[in-house]
């Protein structure tokens, strides 16, 4: 018999019990929405994890004079900053950067005293790399590096500084209070010591940040400092995933004898960790959801067979193949796959963009250091949709081969003895 | 009975059907104990690893010093109050500890540390301090060989000060009488990674501590370890009404559980486990429909049959009870076989487990493989949703096969 | 802009017939004449300081050099745990010795703007004891048998202080009472001067207690046991050799 006759019957066949079909149907669209869901979420919760961290203040990746990592020490800095920013401008891949000096030094109110690590930054290059800008609460951000030295009419904006609110508690203070700000300088060790005023407030939501950050202008940072380089430069890239792409040319012009340039994995691996952890767990849920459809089908098949052992009794008996009956039955298990993958496809991709539009509030917990303070919005990859759905409809059919020999090998007399 | 009689031979009668079903249900008991097993296990696992690592399962401190650490809040009388929680019979080990802040000077940097005053003996059996030792030799309560107290430090403060085994620790600070604590202790060992808890932290024993900062039988905290993770909230509380109740300085003392002592750790713990809730949700969906599949199927099928019995007198309850035992004798034998087969999975879960190609870290600890639990949850619930499912399912079928007149069923296919 | 705003203030002030200020040059001179009252151009002194918190009480007695308002060396004399123990500052650098250990420490910014030795005063306070005239606009006010002088910072002055007050009596010329205020204008602490005694011919408050307002139960009395004036001093007292000097 022809390929299209056998098909013909092989879908006339699936409809004859429509209940039976159905439920099987649900039974793998829904296994297949399930994983479908779970692949999004997993996604979309490494996107997020990802985006927290390197959009909130670290940066896709950083350039640090090398040796500065490993003790954080002041003296330590990239004193060339003009020529290697204007060669980063130079670099299409990166999207904008941001130069910071970096110490840790004391903070002091009239109140209070409390240690902090202090960040020079300039503020209009800073608002393009991290989201300073945006959490700031009360006050407002460090005003426009327009002219940053020392002329009598930049000298109120010169003196500002962004706190933490947990730190303006600790400090009692409030906007335009005192702050005098010491730390020692590179290279002997001076004290420095200067007066700001409270300009901003922030809150991060992240209680390391809120608590021990504080930021001053770039300018304010290197004179204190006494130097006259940097000491960290922040790289955001064009694309987050570029920065896993390490073929690129600015790894190798960026890490030299005096540079060392690092991606976000490399400078907080302990993030890196939990979403390997995670896309293990997933290819764990996904087996067993197989394994549970696989049964399913198989069993729904039998029943199927069962049903109708008469007729393929008759079947067999006036000449059938038996090859044949198996292609049929074979042909049943995967026009059921096709339906079920439609509508699994069509459940699990609904489910997955109603929550990648309103995403799913983890806000409270903590993981690897990195506080979930926004929302989870599922990521739709359609290649993965794709691979995951094919995989079930390979599975459904391949669940249907143990049936469909059992039904080539039935003999007709056996089949058509009439159970009651 | 009769009617067991008739529903056992029913099952038998149709081998491969009964077989096959099993077969299905089964494996869905087998997969969700697993599942269970696997989430209770490495859940509890980390909880384990992460509370030994420095917490402990309960911490005891003078009023709010968790929310406010200050040197002068201290539990005295530490010794009868340890003696007392040792004999308790959930209590493995009691550590003690004292905090005490203070500046570290090595070659000619100095550098804040938090310097702990330890037990050596007592702290090994209550955390993995003595695992973490990375170079040197652990923490002991004598002095070294230079007449010297010995320090253990971490990595990070080793690197900073450019400090290294046998070499002089400089430890500045203000004692509890306000006197000038200063004193030079020797470096026996380094504790830890550059990223770990004890980075930046001294460990001194409790003698060279209580000499250094002027403090007689006082400490700041004592962790206490228990026979298991999950008593901690109830014997903290059970403790601090005890305790509360006396008229000594006991009363003042706050007893917490390591979920409020690590509550970032335990919320993020908490949110994961409500995630795993639902995913094994959707699994116990799944198996529910597949049993649904599966005992629907086999009744329909049936039909003509239950349609002779009514012709010939079974009263429509008889025939929906029938059903009803079949399909929970199928349930049961279902969940001893996959309890057969989910045994020996889980102890292997249990005992070797499943090796990450990557340790994890979590909360600055790191994680190797998932471990399983085999509780009575993990095997029960299995059984419980097989069975009740099954039977949630077979009412509707029933009902409808006690109802069928002979006439309508006899003319079905 | 805020200069100009200010000496339009002063000189509406000083129009005003009600207003009791007087010149400001007056203000300056008794200013001048404090902030040079325990300072000559060089001094030896012995000291006790008591120091009061809620959890313990001590008194130290401690032997001081000074010259100028730069250097100055400090030794504790009791009790017994800390004798020896010595603090060596010249000009903005410090650093302390200890005896037990045998090690001098330069003092870190983390350290500078904490207690010294556990009392109110901060080693930032040591270090910058700063000349008040130069670094305050002053004011003054009268207040019946006292003067009362009001301190605002400077633009270019470091300072958490957004005013002091000092009270001092007409009669003697001497203060009274030095308080801190903060940007809110609350007192945050407050430093009493009393017992009058004569050292080397000047006449001057022996007596400093110094108590924070925000903190309850805190309290440092520094008391002047002796003190003399530009006495012949050997410089080798400023240095880092002479800290490290065992004494007995």
């Amino acid at each position: 018999m022809s390929v299209n006759l056998i098909s013909r019957l092989a879908k006339r066949n699936i409809f004859r019990n429509a209940r039976r079909t159905v439920l099987t149907i649900c039974l793998v669209a829904c296994g297949l929405a399930a994983l479908l869901f779970t692949d999004a979420f997993v996604r979309g919760m490494t996107t997020t994890m990802i985006k927290i961290s390197t959009e909130t203040f670290l940066g896709d990746a950083q350039i640090h004079q090398q040796g500065f990592r490993e003790a954080n020490d002041i003296d330590i800095y990239i004193e060339d900053t003009k020529a290697l920013l204007s060669q980063l401008d130079n670099i299409p891949t990166i999207k904008a950067y941001s130069p910071r000096t970096l110490s840790g030094g004391m903070l002091a109110s009239s109140e209070n005293i409390a240690a902090a690590l202090i960040y020079g930054i300039d503020a209009d290059k800073e608002a393009e790399l991290s989201k300073l800008k945006q959490a700031m609460k009360r006050g407002r951000y460090l005003s426009e590096s327009g002219s940053s030295d020392e002329s009598s009419g930049n000298k109120r904006t010169s003196n500002e500084i962004l706190i933490g609110n947990d730190l303006a508690e600790l400090l009692e203070v409030d906007l335009g209070d005192r702050i005098v700000v010491t730390l020692s300088q590179a290279h002997g060790g001076e004290l420095s010591q200067e007066l700001f005023r409270v300009s901003g407030i922030f809150h991060f939501n992240d209680r390391q940040m809120d608590k021990s950050m504080a930021f001053i202008h770039l300018a304010q940072g290197k004179s204190m400092l006494g130097i006259k380089g940097v000491h960290e430069v922040a790289l955001r890239l064009q694309h987050t995933e570029q920065a896993d792409d390490k073929s690129l040319d600015l790894w190798k012009t960026l890490n030299n004898t005096n540079l060392e340039t690092l991606n976000w994995r490399e400078l907080i691996p302990q993030l890196s960790s939990v979403l390997n952890m995670s896309s293990y767990s997933t290819l764990i849920a996904s087996i067993i959801m197989f394994v549970l459809v696989a049964l399913g089908l198989i069993n729904s098949m039998f029943m199927s067979i069962y049903e109708r052992h008469n007729e393929f009794g008759i079947l067999l008996a006036i000449g059938t193949r038996p090859k044949q009956l198996f292609w049929q039955i074979l042909l049943e298990g995967f026009f059921i796959g096709l339906l079920s993958l439609l509508v699994g496809l069509i459940l699990g991709a609904l489910l997955s963009y109603w929550k990648s539009v309103s995403g799913i509030d983890y806000s409270g917990s903590e993981m690897s250091g990195i506080s979930l303070n926004e929302p989870i919005y599922l990521v739709i990859n359609y290649l993965a949709f794709a691979k995951i759905s094919l995989s079930v409809l390979v599975i459904t059919v391949l669940s249907c081969i143990y049936p469909a020999i059992h039904a080539a090998r039935l003999q007709p007399s056996f089949a058509m003895r009439k159970a009651l | 009975m009769l009617v067991i009689k008739l529903a056992l031979r029913n099952i038998l009668r149709n081998r491969r059907r009964s077989i096959l079903t099993i077969l299905s249900m089964g494996s869905g008991y087998i997969l969700l104990s697993f599942m269970l097993a696997m989430s209770e296990g490495s859940y509890n696992n980390i909880i384990d690893i992460f509370t030994r690592d420095h917490t402990g399962h309960v911490q005891i401190h003078q009023g709010n010093y968790l929310q406010r650490p200050s040197l002068y809040k201290t539990i005295d009388n530490v010794d009868s109050l340890m003696a007392d929680l040792e004999k308790h019979r959930l209590v493995t080990a009691v550590a003690p500890r004292i905090y005490g802040p203070s500046l570290a000077y090595g070659k000619n940097k100095t550098f804040p540390a938090n310097v702990i005053g330890i037990d050596p003996l007592l702290e090994a059996e209550t955390t993995y301090l003595k695992d973490k030792v990375k170079q040197g030799s652990y923490l002991s309560s004598s002095m070294t060989r230079n007449g010297y107290f010995p320090a253990m430090i971490g990595k990070a403060l080793a690197i900073n000060l450019h400090l290294n085994i046998g070499d002089e620790l400089i430890l500045i600070s203000q004692g509890i009488d306000g006197s000038i604590a200063n004193d030079v202790y020797e470096i026996v060992a380094i504790v830890g990674g550059s990223e770990s808890y004890e980075r930046m932290n001294v460990y001194l024993s409790l003698d060279a501590i209580r000499q250094f900062l002027s403090m007689g039988n006082q400490v700041h905290e004592l962790a206490v370890s228990l026979t298991h993770q999950s008593d901690a909230r109830s014997f903290a509380n059970q403790l601090a009404m005890e305790w509360s109740q006396s008229n000594d300085a006991k009363s003042e003392l706050s007893i917490d559980p390591w979920q409020v002592v690590e509550y970032a750790f335990f919320n993020s713990m908490q949110a994961d486990k409500q995630g795993n809730y639902i995913s094994m949700g959707i699994l116990i969906f799944i198996v529910s429909i597949g049993v649904l599949n599966t005992v629907l199927m086999g009744i329909l099928e049936r039909t003509r049959e239950f349609g002779v019995l009514k012709a010939i007198g079974t009263r429509p309850f008889a025939v929906f009870r029938l059903i009803m035992l079949e399909s929970f004798f199928l349930a049961i034998a279902s969940c001893l076989f996959g309890f057969i087969f989910a045994l020996p999975a889980n102890y292997w879960l249990t005992h070797v487990g499943i090796t990450f190609p990557e340790p994890i870290d979590m909360g600055g600890i790191l994680f190797e493989s998932m471990l399983g639990e085999i509780t009575l949850f993990s095997m029960g619930l299995p059984a419980l949703v097989v069975i009740g499912s099954t039977l949630l399912v077979s009412l509707i079928p029933g009902i409808r096969a006690a109802r069928i007149s002979p006439l309508q069923a006899l003319q079905a296919t | 802009m805020r200069k100009f705003f200010h000496s339009t203030a002063i000189f509406i002030i000083l129009l005003l017939p009600s207003a009791p200020s007087l010149s400001s040059e007056e203000a300056i001179i008794l200013l001048k004449k404090i902030d040079e009252l325990y300072r000559s151009d060089n001094s030896i002194s012995t000291m006790k300081m008591s120091i009061v918190t809620p959890n313990w009480q001590r008194t130290l007695a401690m032997q001081s050099w000074t010259i100028g308002m730069d250097d100055t060396f400090i030794r504790i004399l009791s009790p017994k745990k800390d004798r020896g123990v010595a603090t060596l500052k010249k000009g903005r650098e410090m650093w302390n010795y200890f005896p037990k250990i045998n090690k001098v420490i330069k003092v870190p910014p983390s350290m500078m703007m904490g207690s010294w030795m556990g009392s109110d005063f901060t080693n930032d306070d040591l270090v910058r004891e700063v000349s008040l005239v130069k670094e305050y606009h002053v004011e003054k006010e009268d207040m019946g048998d006292k003067h009362r002088l009001i301190l605002i910072p400077k633009e270019d002055t470091v300072t958490v202080w957004a005013r002091i007050e000092i009270l001092v009596q007409k009669e003697s010329l001497l203060p009274v009472e030095q308080s801190y205020f903060n940007e809110k204008g609350e007192k945050v602490r407050s430093m009493y001067f009393s017992d009058i005694r004569e050292f080397s011919g000047k006449k001057l408050p022996s007596k400093m207690s110094m108590i924070p307002h925000n903190k309850k139960d805190h309290k440092t009395v520094i008391e002047y046991v002796e003190l003399e004036f530009d006495i012949t001093m050997d410089n080798d007292i400023f240095t880092l050799r002479n800290l490290q000097k065992r004494f007995n």
